[in-house]
Parts: structure tokens; C-alpha cells; sequence
């Protein structure tokens, strides 16, 4: 993977001359589409690397007297081009012209993961951890490499995460690192919808050395949506679908470089569905974007880029099992109710985060590049929810009102009661009209006041990020077998949150107060939420509860030498960075008036890495190579605040993390055949987790959970070929075998939510246990025919296996399974980790265009899943979890909660393009 | 390079890489516990010291680490949110805000408790160790646990204090002691431990061959309340408690009893006083009242086992009850069984007569008898046999065999008692069944059941608003039942503003535990009626007034089948004190045709915290 996502990089595959003149070769690049000359597209071998003038010709010396070469043509935008050269004891060898094209039927660029994974968010207990992220999951790929293909797109449905690595990839835009500072997250709604002018980008996965970034221990993608980077067309597609959506609509307008200077990219989208996949989760999307570049003389371009997404969408909740079982859906969502005949879902995400970024490239010589751009992402993202006051909680799958529950009282109530949800399992969903009926009939006044007060009503939980980013990177080339990139980046970023009264259900008004701190009063705190306003009334629009920002800076460096010899290649890079966060709080929390109010001391952290690999060429076709990295790095803000709503206290223990990783691999580009095989082995040391929830037993009351010193290895061996078997017919498979484990026995903290006490819970058993939520074996066999007469299909069958769920940490500790029998039934049912079934998917995707005159169309089809297999793609247990229930009714009230793929589903689409 | 060196190559790397890649089975937590490093600095003793009983309560202020082993604890349900520790001196109770901690307290776990800021109180005599005083003055439990228990390693359970009934003390109380060669008394031997149905707690006695004697207490909610009281001698283990000044024993769960010895003789009369002797002027039973395979219960019968499990039963054939004991196919070597009369006190001369067959005959099982000195135990009574004819070897099997009729007209003015016993063995051949039917003595006049000679009425319809009553009696009104089925308290009449009305509580009991139900007549419901009342509670700590329907009661309250009434409201937690609050109509159209009875049920705890006062009025059904 890692060479052929570089291309400028690239050393493919070459004959190695020992003694002797050289060889000249030179030819013209045009594109395909227009016949234009191609400036700056990347020719090279293995060894060597030149760019094409700007009119589209270029001349390559080749030492030695080589019977055979291979060239590379590459250009962002446009699909890689290899051709083969017999010089045949010639000095001197023209070329017939070569053409550039576009990838028209690159499954890829038509749906993103965005599209295709749900959209999940955890409900219940420990609701707070999601806040501002937006958890989708996956990569946008745009490699040629045919494990990356697999994992990206049949894989990802799986759940399967390229290494287990949940989100270690760094993420630039335009030059500018994407990435969060509160959480390394990576924002991708931000560009939902905007398929058509996202698709430059470059990306890794591993550890090999990038232009433009020092990367991640996952790699790096790098998006360009310069104007004139993008392809020259005009484009409208439709597309339908049983998915998150049932309808897009996008088009874009590109103009490419214009001759006077300026070029203009416009695009836009709907996508909406008045229910998607899942029941109650209706989608309702607008996207725009523009892109305007200038050019300045002959050595300087400017760009302007702005882009934005105003998405609603109603979102999924998992839920137990035997609750999807009542309900005769694994796609059960608790989260929607039936109000005046329509579904109306609770839990409704409502965004909007507009980025605008400023971009100048400056090539002063065909060497030397040197690209500064500054960025500033902003608006809302909110989520709503249900609060209530002093009532009975509503959500339906509420422990409490399950089936599951009752059985641990009264078996014959239990059945009745099941009963009555399946013949009706609309029971399942939330009851809104009573929810208006308590607000409003047996409504409650507070001390008097006119009109009802709430007891329920729907929240709006905000994170409003605002992040300003800088940053400047130099690549340099000495000559032609040394080059030097380096850059520096800064971030300044805030996340407001805050919860503001969205829908008072029929009532008149809200408070501003701390229930909990109503019931169980604790000598010396007060139940307000704000003790800097008298006025504890809120209505439709207020703020209440928390109100608050993390707010944070960091500073990068980085430097990166390569060399390139015949024999091998070699490379070296380091960063430094600083990072500080700090909280503000705008609210005096009555629980927490001495260190709620106010700017928080700053958390700040310096931090390094280096990173070095060696390519061995052993000769045109074979090659080994191995890289390392090791880095420290911050702890996210995300995990640094035991309870961020109430106060500012930092969680103890909080510490830099260590990263040890390597990597090793073989890699055949042979005509017709590619393969590679790769062993990695990553050690993550002094690992933070955090969650937050209701603990039972001795300490009775929700708090923040916290391991310590939680060591994990990702190891595994992946392996990928792609064989043309005709010239029609390509074979791929993929594969990996992981083994994804925490190495070390954390120490748990469990920090009290109501008074900021911290409990030790001694050692958490943890070692070699896995690591959650992605399959650790997976493969995929797929098979494409790509007829003369522009049409393709391919089908595909994917494999999933080894894929843990998530544990509940106070499981493993001595004090859960005290005094139980070593090997008895219950000690294991505490302690061992659910592994999810193994399952089998295929997927089938055909292609179709027609060229009429100018006008291009496209007819593509995709089915996913085809067999309707049952695929979890990860899950969790309650953190909650009740010994002495399971020992006396044999019933865990509160079981694991898995997150499913979409059954069998589809899309068709259409496109023009003139 | 040759490529036909690569793949070498690569399997040569990958086997050096690869290793890393084997995992070790999953973790384990130690299921023995963790060390905490703590060490004490005084003992139990030390610590009861700190207290005097009957005083105020200590707070302890000093910086105090005591540590013990967890002897009982409250798996079973005989303690409740307590556990007992001990150490070498002695034992205490901890009083916990926790249910089910046994799972973090559990029995053999050494636990260490930092007794700053703890209280100690003793609950008449028992003294134990507490977080807070409650308003009312009794000892609250610990509420932020993890600040005071440190859990500890797992540790064997000290080995039980050896004492005879006679030697324990209150040195002894809180601490494991064992107590050999006992047995329990006669009459609770066969009864349950405590009443499970009702969950109310219960004493039985435990005694030994001196006929010293020891309460062992257990509560309604251990989940062996219902278990039968073993007739045998043996050894017990319990956890020795004092209430007041009786020392009392808890058991933590049946293991802790090995009585299957056979029961020691001696003492004049181990009946402890309990029940109240019925005496009877003449008898006629047929046994008709009793259900197939029942045991026999007859309103002043005693029926005992003595030797063995088996008891009499009632037995049906062919539409004819009678009574019936047999050791065929018993596991046990020896059986023995007692039916005994109540006291007859014979006023005219009078012959007894009763009927008896035999079935697969292996020996007299069967021997009728007359004691002047009974009194409730059948082995410590003289006896002396009653010249009958008995169904024998000789006789076909099921075959009715009259006794001929047996002149008793020298004991007029006398009193004395009748007993039918059978001895048997299942395991020795002795396996013969006897049965037994028509006994007679004189023309009847069967012991009285209060509830048949004053059976509960019927009525159309109520009305009862209790204004007939004098503030402060207990209720008694005809027709209705006010009835303690624990504690000592009942249902008494109150008046408020002229208003009289009935009401139950628990506030300011010394009880452990109240159970006391006022119900009504039964109530012929012939066509569509309605219930209506209305309840009040004041000074609300708990839920304490349920309100049942019952179909089938007839005056034995525990004898009926009691259903909670859905769908009414009763006075609860949010409302006013004192403030009347409606049923809502509770419609009885489902039991056209039956006779129904309302049960107003309040169960409280003086000394438990649960106090609610309940009051209930005007009680209508038309």
C-alpha cells in the first residue's frame, strides 16, 4: 500500500543496470477527457522521479542499458498509469503519447462510509461520552492498494478497523491538520454530501513517510479541494437508496484553470429520507461548496474554499437483546415514538459546522513547493435528548420496564408483559402523548408560578466547535535521490458545551436545577445548576444545566529527510508539538461552586515522535521493507475531566501516552499481479480510558470510571493480492489476522459524580483480554469483470470473525467474583469477554457509461449484503452490572447491547457529466 | 536475488516476528480477594467496650481500625443489611445501607472497618456498630460504606465457639458457636422455621438433654423460613444474638444444623407453654374435613412425629376420608407417629369407639393409648394402653375392623387424653399401613372451632364508617376480624374531630416487626357491585397498607388466598399528611356469584424504621 498511495514517491518496478550509459526517455502527458497537456504529473521508476512540463512533456534518464522499464504516471485526480518500456539497446526512446484519466467507476467516490454505516449513538448511562463526537467510522480511500480497497469499502461494513485502530490517522485539509485537539476526532460531516469535489486526496495507512504530514501511527489522508486540482466538468447525479438516506441529488460545476488565471469549482447536494434503514431515523441534508483559486504569476496559486453541510437526522439507539427480540428487529430503535400519526425521533442531530480555508501554494522552482494555508471551521452541533425532572424515566427500553427486569421478580409478570409488547410492539417506542399529558394535565407549577412546569422535555446537547488552524509545509528536493520536507502547524480550538431547552412537550417552562442534587442533598451544596443567576426559570431556547468550554492549543513541528539509492530507500522524520487545554466554565454549578465558574488552570504537554523506515529493492518486482515509529503524545481533553459538566477536576492519573510501532512487509508488483504481505506490531503504553455510569454496590451513584496504565498491542499480519487473470477478469482477495489485546492490568478510579471524591477499585484484570469492536479476522475474495464496452460488475464475499465486544471493567476485579468457585458458572459469566458470531457477506456492484457526443452518463448499482446475513459489527457490556441479581434470578439486567450492519441494501445512480 | 530466496526469506522473518502474536489465556481476578495493607489497632472487645448498654450511643472519635472475619452475613435473608464480624475477642454486628452485601461482605472475608466517625448503639442489649443516630433515636446504618470497610483477603471462618446452652453468655453474642447434643423442643419440631408466606419471623426452641433452653430466632425473609423445624438431635452452629435479655440464636443458612440423631428423653414437659390446650367433653371425628395426602390438622389433635419424618395423613378412598400412617417405602430406620386427642374431660360415662384397617400386614403397628399426664409431648407423658380391637394380620387388607365399643365411664370427672401411635420401619420390613376412621366417644361434641361456632357473616352490602367506636379500642366490630398475624399490635379505632375512623401503625413500637389485618364480612356479591373506602397516612416512611380480596375466606385469615387489589389509590409517600384519599371504585363484577372479603393488611417496623401511620375509612361496597 504504502508506495502506490505516493506516487511521487513511488519506486516501482525497474530493471537495475550495474554498468553503462543511460537511457533517455521522453514523451507527452495529455488528458484524456480534453486532450490538454498535463503539467506536473509525477513520471518515475523505482529510483527515479521527474514531473512533466507545463506542456505535458517530460524526459527521464534511465542508468545502465535496462532491457526493461517500467514507468509511473501519476496526477492527483486521475487513475495511475503504468507503462512498460522495452528499450531494447536503444539510448533513446520517444513515447507515443500518454493519456491521463479519470477513475469513473471507483465504487469509492460514489458512496462514503458517511453514507453506508449507521449512525449510532450509545444510549442510557453512559450517555455523556459521545458528546460533540460524531462517530463515524471508517476512512475515505482513495488508494490503489488492494488492501486498502477491501478494508475501506467491503470491510468497513464488517465494522473491520484497518489494524483495530479505532481513529489514529491524521486528517488535513487543504494543508491543515483536521484532527481535534479535545479528542484527535475527526469531523467528517463537516463535508457530507460533497462527494464529487472531495475526491483529491492522498492517503496512507501505515508507517511509511508522507509529503505533507508526519502522520499518524495510522497514516495520513491529505483532501485538496483547490479549484483547479479539480476535474473540468459539469455533473449532476441522482442516486437512490434504502441506506441512512433514500434520495441525493449533487451537482458540481468545475471549471478548471481557466486562461486568465482564476479557476471555479461550485457543488452542492440534498440527501434526505423520511425514514432510512433503521425505523424512525429520517435524513434531511443540504451541502454547498465553493472553490475559487488564483493564479498568481507563474510560481504562486491562491485558494479560497468554503463548505458547509445543515444535516438533521434522526438517530439509532442500540438496545438490548431481548428488547430487539420483542420488538422483531435487531434494528429495534428505542429512540422514536408515534405523535399525531408520525414517527418522531427523540435523539434528532442537528448540525451545521461551515469550514473556510485560505490556501497558497508557491513553487518557486519545479523543486521546491512551499503551501500555507489557515482554516476556520465553526457553527453548531447539537443533539437532543429527553430530560426529565422528578419523574419516571420514559425511555422505552428503560431497564426498568423490561421484561428482563420483571422476570427478576415475577416470571408470570414478566411473560405477561412481553406478551403485551409483542402484540404491540409500538409499546417499545417512546410514548409522546403521555409525556404531553403529564406535562400538561398533571402539570406541576414551581412555587407559584402561572402555566405548567415540565417534568419532560427534549434537550438540545450542543458542542460547538470553533477551531482556527495554520499551517506551512516545504517540501524540498535537493536532487534527484534526496529530498526534505518540513512544516509547522497551530490549532486554537473551543468546543462550547452547553444544553438548551429545545421542546418544553406542552409545558410553559423548565429548571435550571440539578435533580439529583434535589433528592440526595449532600451539606454544603446547592441544587442550582447556576448559582450566577437568581432566575432558575428556562424556557424554549435557554441554556441550562452546563455551559462550558474545553478549550485548547497545540503547536507542531515536523521534519522528514528521504533518500533514494538503487538498492534502497530509506527515510527519517521527527515532530515536536505542545499541547494545552484548559476548561471555562460560564455556569457557578451549586454542587461545585469553587471550581466550576471561570478559566481552569491549563493542562499542557510537550511531546515528540520520530519515525524511520527502510525500502529494500530486491529487484523490479520484489521489495521488503520495514518501518518503526515511536512517539509520546497528549492525553485527549476528551479523557482529562472527570465530570467536565460539573467542574473543572482533572482526573488523576492522567498521563502522556507512549507508542511503539513497527512494521514489516513484502510487496510483488508484477504484471498482472500485485501483492503484499505486511506484519505490524503496535505497542500503546499508559492508555487512558474513560467512561461514565451508575456503579452499584459500596459506592452506589454515577461517576466517572476511569483505567490507568491500560497497555494494548495491535499485532496482526495482513495480506492482499490482485491477480488479472484475462485482461477483462481481475481476481482480488484480502485478508488479516489480527491479535488486538490490552497487555497490561490497569488500575481503576472510579471519581463520584456528586462530590468529586476519587475511589481506588484496585486492579482491573484486563490483560490480554481484546480489544474491542473490530473483527480480528477478516478477508475478502472479490471478482471483476470489466467488459470492452464500458460496463464492469464485480461480486465479492467478505468474511468476518474475532470480533469482541467491549467489557465492563469493575467485571474484572477481585471484588466482583470474591469467594466464587474458580471455574464455576458465574465466575465465568462475569469475566469472560462475548465474541460476536462470525459471518459472511457478499456484495455485488455493477457499472455502466455511455458517451453521447459530449455528454458522458453513468448508471452504477450496488447491493451490500446481498444475503441479508446477520453481521455484528461490535458491541458493549452495561458497565453497570448487579452480582448478587445474576447469582439469585440467574438474570443479568443489564446485558451487553450490540450494534448491527444494515441486511441486504442497495443504491442505483445515475450521472451526466458534460 | 533469486526469487526462488524470497519466500525463505520471508518465512525466516515472519517466524521471528510472529511470536509476539501468541496470547496468553484471558486474565483472571483472584477469587480470594486483595490485601488491602491494612492493620488493626483494636479489637472487637475493646471496641463493644467503648459502649454501655442500654446508654446513649458512643461515637467513636479516636482514629480506630478494627478487623474481623465475616461469620454471617446476609445471603440467606435471616440478616438483613448486617453482617457480623469477628475477631479474637469477640464478634459485632455492622449495620450497612446495602442489600445483598454478601457480595461485597461476604462470609470468610476479612474486612476492616475504620470506626471514626461510626456509632455504636446496642438494640436492647445487641450491640452493633452504625453510621448515625436516626431522629427517632435507633442506630442508621452506614451509609458511605467505602469510607469505613476496607475489603479484605479471603481467611477461614474462625472455628465455632464450643458452649453448652447453660455456659453461654454475653461474652458469646456476635460470635460463631456451635452447641452439641440438642434438639428442639417437641412442639416446634415439625412446624417451619419461620413464617415464609407472610415473611414474619418467628422463635422456635432449641434445647438439650437438661432441658436447658434456647430461642433460635429467624426471619420471615430467610429463604429458609419455610424449611420444617428437624426433630432430631445433633449439633447446631449459630450466631449467638440477645434481645432484651434473652440470648437468642440466628442460623445463617440449614448447613448449619446436623440434627438427625435420635432425640434424647427426659424432663416432665418440654411444651414450653406454647398453644393453648383445648378440652373437650366427647368426640366424634370422621376425618371428612381434611384433604387427600394432607397431613392430619384437627383443631386440638396433635399430630407428631417422634422418630422419623412421617406424621398421620388424611386419606381419601372412594369419597371416605380418613387418617392413615404407613412407613412403606420410608427412607428413615425408624418411624413413629403420634395422633392424640384433645384433653377430654368426660362428664357422663361414656364408651369410645373407633374403626381401624390394615393393608400388606408385617407387624401391630398400630397402638391405642390414654394418658392422664399429657400435656403436649407425647414422650414425656405416661401412657398406658387401651384394650381395643385392632385390624391385624388376619384381616384383608382396607377391610374396616370396629374396636368394639370401650368402657371409659370410671374416668367421668377426669381428664386425660387418647393417642393412636404407629411405629414402623421402612428400612427394617416394618412397612405395614394403618388407617383409621369414626372415632367416637359418646354422641360428639368435637372440640369447637371458634371459627364454626362464630363463622364469619354474609352480607349484601357495607357500610361501615366506624363511627360506632371509642377512640383508642382496639377495633371490634361483629362481623369484622381484627387480626395480629406478628407483633402485637392491631387495628384500633381513632377519632378525630368527630370523625372516627381505624388505624394502624407501627410508630413508637418496640416490636420488630407488625403485621396486622382488619377484614371485613364476606360479601355476597350477586350482581354488579363496587368497593369504595378511602385511606390516609401520616409521618410516611414506607409503604405500609395493602389492601387484598380474597374469594375463599372463611375467619382463618393465613388459611385464605389474598390478592392484592389493582388499580386503587391508597395514601402514599406524596401525599399530605392526614389527608383522606379516595380509592377510586374497585369494581366486583368479576366475582358475581362468589362471597368476598376485604383485607386492610399494614405491615410496619417499630424498630425498623417502617412507621407509616395508616388510616382507612368508610369502607362501602353496594
Amino acid at each position: 500500500m504504502r508506495k502506490v498511495i505516493l506516487p511521487h514517491l513511488l519506486t516501482l518496478l525497474s530493471c537495475i543496470a550495474l554498468h553503462g550509459q543511460a537511457v533517455r526517455i521522453h514523451g507527452t502527458v495529455l488528458d484524456g477527457d480534453n486532450r490538454t497537456a498535463l503539467p506536473l504529473v509525477s513520471v518515475g521508476t523505482a529510483n527515479t522521479e521527474v514531473n512533466t512540463n507545463p506542456d505535458g512533456t517530460f524526459e527521464i534518464r534511465i542508468p545502465g542499458q535496462p532491457d526493461i522499464v517500467v514507468l509511473t504516471f501519476y496526477k492527483q485526480g486521475f487513475s495511475l498509469l503504468e507503462r512498460t518500456v522495452l528499450p531494447a539497446g536503444r539510448s533513446d526512446v520517444p513515447l507515443d503519447t500518454v493519456y491521463l484519466v479519470h477513475p469513473v467507476t471507483n465504487v469509492k467516490d460514489v458512496v462514503t462510509d458517511e453514507d453506508r454505516i449507521p449512525i449510532i449513538t450509545l444510549s442510557g448511562d453512559s450517555d455523556g461520552e459521545l458528546d460533540g463526537g460524531q462517530n463515524i467510522s471508517g476512512i475515505l480511500s482513495a488508494s490503489a492498494d488492494p488492501f486498502i480497497n477491501a478494508a475501506s469499502f467491503n470491510l468497513s461494513n464488517g465494522g473491520f478497523d484497518i489494524r483495530g485502530y479505532s481513529q489514529e490517522s491524521i486528517v488535513l485539509f487543504n494543508g491543515m491538520p483536521f484532527n481535534s485537539v479535545e479528542s484527535d476526532a475527526v469531523f467528517w460531516s463537516t463535508w457530507g454530501g460533497l462527494n464529487d469535489v472531495t475526491r483529491n486526496r492522498l492517503s496512507t495507512f501505515d508507517l511509511s513517510p508522507v509529503a505533507f504530514s508526519f502522520g499518524g501511527i495510522g497514516g495520513a489522508i491529505a483532501f485538496d479541494t483547490r479549484a483547479s486540482e479539480q476535474r473540468r466538468q459539469r455533473r449532476f447525479s441522482y442516486m437512490f437508496s434504502n441506506r441512512t438516506y433514500s434520495g441525493r441529488l449533487m451537482g458540481t460545476w468545475s471549471t478548471g484553470m481557466l486562461k486568465n488565471g482564476w479557476a471555479f469549482s461550485f457543488s452542492g447536494s440534498r440527501r434526505w429520507a423520511q425514514e432510512g434503514y433503521v425505523p424512525g431515523t429520517f435524513y434531511d441534508a443540504w451541502s454547498y461548496f465553493m472553490s475559487v483559486d488564483k493564479k498568481l504569476g507563474n510560481h504562486h496559486l491562491l485558494n479560497l474554499t468554503f463548505l458547509g453541510a445543515p444535516t438533521r437526522r434522526g438517530a439509532q439507539a442500540s438496545s438490548i437483546q431481548q428488547v430487539n427480540e420483542l420488538a422483531g428487529s435487531n434494528f429495534y430503535n428505542p429512540n422514536w415514538g408515534w405523535q399525531n400519526g408520525e414517527k418522531r425521533n427523540a435523539r434528532v442531530v442537528n448540525t451545521h459546522q461551515p469550514l473556510l480555508t485560505l490556501r497558497h501554494d508557491w513553487r518557486p522552482s519545479q523543486r521546491t513547493t512551499l503551501t500555507t494555508a489557515v482554516g476556520y471551521l465553526f457553527g453548531r452541533y447539537g443533539r437532543t435528548a429527553l430530560d426529565w425532572f422528578i419523574a419516571p424515566d420514559p425511555r422505552p427500553d428503560y431497564y426498568r420496564n423490561t421484561p428482563l427486569f420483571l422476570a427478576t421478580e415475577n416470571a408470570d409478570a414478566a411473560a405477561a408483559v412481553a406478551a403485551v409488547y409483542q402484540a404491540d410492539p409500538d409499546l417499545l417506542q417512546i410514548q409522546w402523548d403521555k409525556l404531553y399529558t403529564a406535562n400538561r394535565e398533571h402539570g406541576q407549577s414551581y412555587q407559584g408560578l402561572p402555566g405548567n412546569w415540565s417534568q419532560y422535555i427534549l434537550s438540545d446537547q450542543r458542542s460547538d466547535t470553533r477551531r482556527l488552524n495554520a499551517s506551512t509545509t516545504l517540501q524540498h528536493a535537493f536532487n534527484s535521490r534526496l529530498s526534505l520536507q518540513t512544516g509547522l502547524t497551530a490549532y486554537r480550538e473551543r468546543i462550547h458545551y452547553f444544553r438548551t431547552v429545545d421542546d418544553l412537550l406542552g409545558g410553559d417552562y423548565y429548571l435550571n436545577i440539578d435533580r439529583f442534587a434535589l433528592e440526595n442533598p449532600i451539606a454544603g451544596q446547592q441544587p442550582g445548576f447556576n448559582l450566577r443567576s437568581d432566575d432558575v426559570v428556562v424556557r424554549e431556547g435557554d441554556t441550562y444545566g452546563y455551559n462550558y468550554d474545553i478549550q485548547g492549543r497545540r503547536y507542531t513541528a515536523w521534519t522528514q529527510i528521504q533518500l533514494k539509492r538503487n538498492r534502497f530507500d530509506l527515510f527519517l522524520a521527527g515532530e515536536l508539538s505542545r499541547t494545552e487545554f484548559w476548561r471555562e466554565g460560564y455556569y457557578q454549578n451549586g454542587r461545585f461552586p469553587d471550581n466550576s465558574y471561570g478559566t481552569s488552570p491549563s493542562q499542557s504537554y510537550t511531546n515528540a515522535g520520530t519515525k524511520g523506515g527502510v525500502t529494500f529493492k530486491l529487484n523490479g518486482r520484489n521489495y521488503l521493507y520495514a518501518n518503526a515509529a515511536f512517539l509520546n503524545r497528549a492525553p485527549d481533553a476528551r479523557n482529562a475531566y472527570a465530570s467536565p459538566r460539573l467542574r473543572d477536576q482533572i482526573v488523576p492519573g492522567l498521563q502522556e501516552e507512549q507508542v511503539r510501532s513497527f512494521e514489516a512487509g513484502y510487496q510483488l508488483r508484477a504484471p498482472g499481479v500485485k501483492a503484499r504481505a505486511t506484519f505490524f506490531h503496535t505497542q500503546f503504553n499508559n492508555g487512558l480510558r474513560l467512561s461514565r455510569f451508575f456503579l452499584p454496590g459500596d459506592l452506589t451513584r454515577f461517576g466517572t470510571y476511569l483505567l490507568t496504565g491500560l497497555d494494548r498491542r495491535h499485532a496482526g499480519l495482513e495480506a492482499a493480492v490482485e491477480a488479472k487473470l484475462s485482461p477483462s477478469l481481475t481476481l482480488r482477495g484480502a485478508g488479516c489476522i489480527g491479535e488486538y489485546i490490552f497487555t497490561s492490568r490497569p488500575n481503576g478510579i472510579f471519581v463520584q459524580d456528586d462530590d468529586g471524591v476519587i475511589r481506588d477499585r484496585g486492579t482491573i484484570y484486563l490483560k490480554n483480554f481484546y480489544v474491542p469492536n473490530s473483527p480480528q479476522t477478516a478477508g475478502s475474495l472479490g471478482l471483476e469483470y470489466r467488459a470492452p464496452k464500458f460496463w464492469s460488475a464485480s461480486v465479492t464475499v467478505n468474511y468476518f470473525d474475532r470480533n469482541y465486544l467491549d467489557v465492563s471493567p469493575e467485571r474484572r476485579t477481585a471484588d466482583m467474583v470474591f469467594g466464587l468457585p474458580d471455574d464455576g458458572a458465574l465466575f465465568r459469566e462475569i469475566i469472560t469477554q462475548t465474541e460476536a458470531p462470525d459471518a459472511f457477506t457478499v456484495d455485488l456492484f455493477a457499472n455502466k457509461s455511455f458517451k453521447v457526443d459530449d455528454l458522458f452518463l453513468y448508471l452504477t448499482a450496488g447491493v451490500t449484503n446481498l444475503l441479508n446475513a446477520t453481521v455484528v459489527t461490535g458491541g458493549f457490556e452495561q458497565l453497570r452490572f448487579e452480582r448478587a441479581q445474576v447469582e439469585q434470578t440467574g438474570i443479568n439486567v443489564f446485558p451487553e447491547r450490540r450494534f448491527y450492519a444494515f441486511g441486504t441494501n442497495f443504491f442505483l445512480m445515475g450521472a451526466i457529466r458534460f | 536475488m533469486k526469487k526462488s530466496l524470497l519466500l525463505p526469506l520471508l518465512a525466516v522473518t515472519l517466524s521471528f516476528l510472529l511470536p509476539g502474536c501468541v496470547k496468553d489465556d484471558f486474565d483472571q481476578p483472584p477469587t480470594t480477594g486483595e490485601d488491602p495493607g491494612l492493620t488493626a489497632n483494636y479489637t472487637i472487645a475493646e471496641l463493644k467496650a467503648l459502649h454501655q448498654n442500654g446508654g446513649p450511643a458512643t461515637t467513636v472519635s479516636e482514629d480506630l481500625v478494627i478487623s474481623g472475619i465475616v461469620i454471617a452475613d446476609d445471603f440467606s435473608g435471616n440478616w438483613y443489611r448486617t453482617f457480623v464480624i469477628q475477631d479474637e475477642t469477640g464478634g459485632i454486628e455492622i449495620l450497612t445501607d446495602l442489600r445483598d452485601s454478601y457480595v461485597l461482605y461476604p462470609r470468610g472475608r476479612e474486612i476492616y472497618v475504620k470506626c471514626k466517625g461510626l456509632v455504636i448503639k446496642d438494640y436492647n442489649n445487641l450491640v452493633q456498630l452504625g453510621g448515625y443516630v436516626a431522629a427517632d433515636n435507633s442506630l442508621g446504618p452506614i451509609v458511605e460504606v467505602a469510607d469505613f470497610l476496607v475489603k479484605g483477603a479471603k481467611q477461614e471462618v474462625p472455628a465455632p465457639r464450643l458452649r453448652k446452652i447453660n455456659e453461654l453468655t454475653t461474652a458469646d453474642v456476635s460470635t460463631l458457636v456451635t452447641l452439641e447434643n440438642v434438639q428442639f423442643s417437641l412442639s416446634d419440631a415439625g412446624r417451619t422455621f419461620a413464617d415464609a408466606v407472610n415473611q414474619a419471623a418467628a422463635n422456635v426452641f432449641l434445647q438439650d438433654c437438661a432441658l436447658d433452653e434456647v430461642i433460635v430466632r429467624t426471619s420471615g425473609f430467610a429463604d429458609f423460613a419455610g424449611a420444617t423445624v428437624p426433630a432430631g438431635n445433633g449439633s447446631f452452629t449459630g450466631v449467638l444474638s440477645i434481645f432484651r435479655n434473652d440470648l437468642q440464636f440466628l442460623i445463617r443458612d440449614l448447613d448449619d444444623l446436623s440434627l438427625d440423631g435420635t432425640r434424647c428423653q427426659g424432663g416432665a414437659n418440654p411444651c414450653d407453654g406454647t398453644g393453648s390446650a383445648v378440652t373437650v367433653n366427647g368426640i366424634d371425628e370422621n376425618f371428612e374435613s381434611g384433604a387427600n395426602n394432607d397431613p392430619v390438622q384437627l383443631y386440638g389433635w396433635t399430630n407428631i412425629a417422634t422418630k422419623g419424618s412421617r406424621s398421620w395423613q388424611f386419606k381419601e378412598f372412594s369419597g371416605n376420608v380418613y387418617a392413615q400412617a404407613t412407613a412403606y417405602n420410608d427412607n428413615a430406620a425408624e418411624m413413629e407417629t403420634w395422633l392424640v386427642s384433645p384433653f377430654i374431660q368426660l362428664t357422663e360415662p361414656l364408651s369410645l369407639s373407633f374403626e381401624t384397617t390394615t393393608a400388606y400386614y408385617t407387624h401391630d403397628g398400630l397402638s391405642v393409648l390414654l394418658s392422664f399426664d399429657y400435656e403436649c409431648d407425647p414422650l414425656a407423658a405416661t401412657w398406658q394402653p387401651l384394650n381395643a380391637a385392632l385390624a391385624g394380620q388376619n384381616d384383608a387388607n382396607y377391610a374396616w375392623v370396629p374396636s368394639g365399643n370401650i368402657d371409659l365411664s370410671s374416668l367421668v370427672g377426669q381428664t386425660f387424653a387418647i393417642a393412636f401411635k404407629y411405629v414402623g420401619s421402612g428400612t427394617n420390613g416394618q412397612t405395614c399401613t394403618f388407617q383409621l376412621d369414626n372415632i367416637k366417644l359418646g354422641s360428639g361434641g368435637g372440640p369447637v372451632d371458634p371459627c364454626v361456632s362464630n363463622p364469619t357473616p354474609v352480607v349484601p352490602s357495607l357500610d361501615e364508617n366506624f363511627n360506632t367506636g371509642a377512640n383508642n379500642a382496639e377495633v371490634n366490630i361483629s362481623g369484622w376480624n381484627n387480626f395480629i398475624a406478628d407483633g402485637a399490635r392491631s387495628w384500633l379505632f381513632k377519632e378525630f374531630s368527630g370523625d372516627v375512623y381505624v388505624q394502624a401503625t407501627a410508630y413508637n413500637d418496640t416490636g420488630n416487626s407488625m403485621d396486622t389485618w382488619l377484614i371485613s364480612p364476606l360479601i355476597e356479591v350477586d350482581g354488579p357491585k363496587e368497593l369504595n373506602f378511602q385511606t390516609a397516612k401520616a409521618f410516611w416512611t414506607h409503604d405500609g397498607l395493602t389492601v387484598y380480596l380474597s374469594t375463599d375466606y372463611d375467619c382463618r385469615p393465613l388459611d385464605a388466598t389474598w390478592t392484592p387489589l389493582q388499580n386503587i389509590t391508597v395514601a402514599g409517600q406524596n401525599d399530605a399528611d392526614h389527608a383522606w384519599i379516595a380509592s377510586g371504585p374497585v369494581d366486583l363484577s368479576p366475582y358475581i356469584g362468589k362471597k368476598v372479603a376485604i383485607g386492610f393488611r399494614y405491615v410496619g417496623s417499630g424498630t425498623g424504621g417502617q412507621t407509616t401511620s395508616y388510616r382507612v375509612d368508610n369502607v362501602v361496597v353496594d
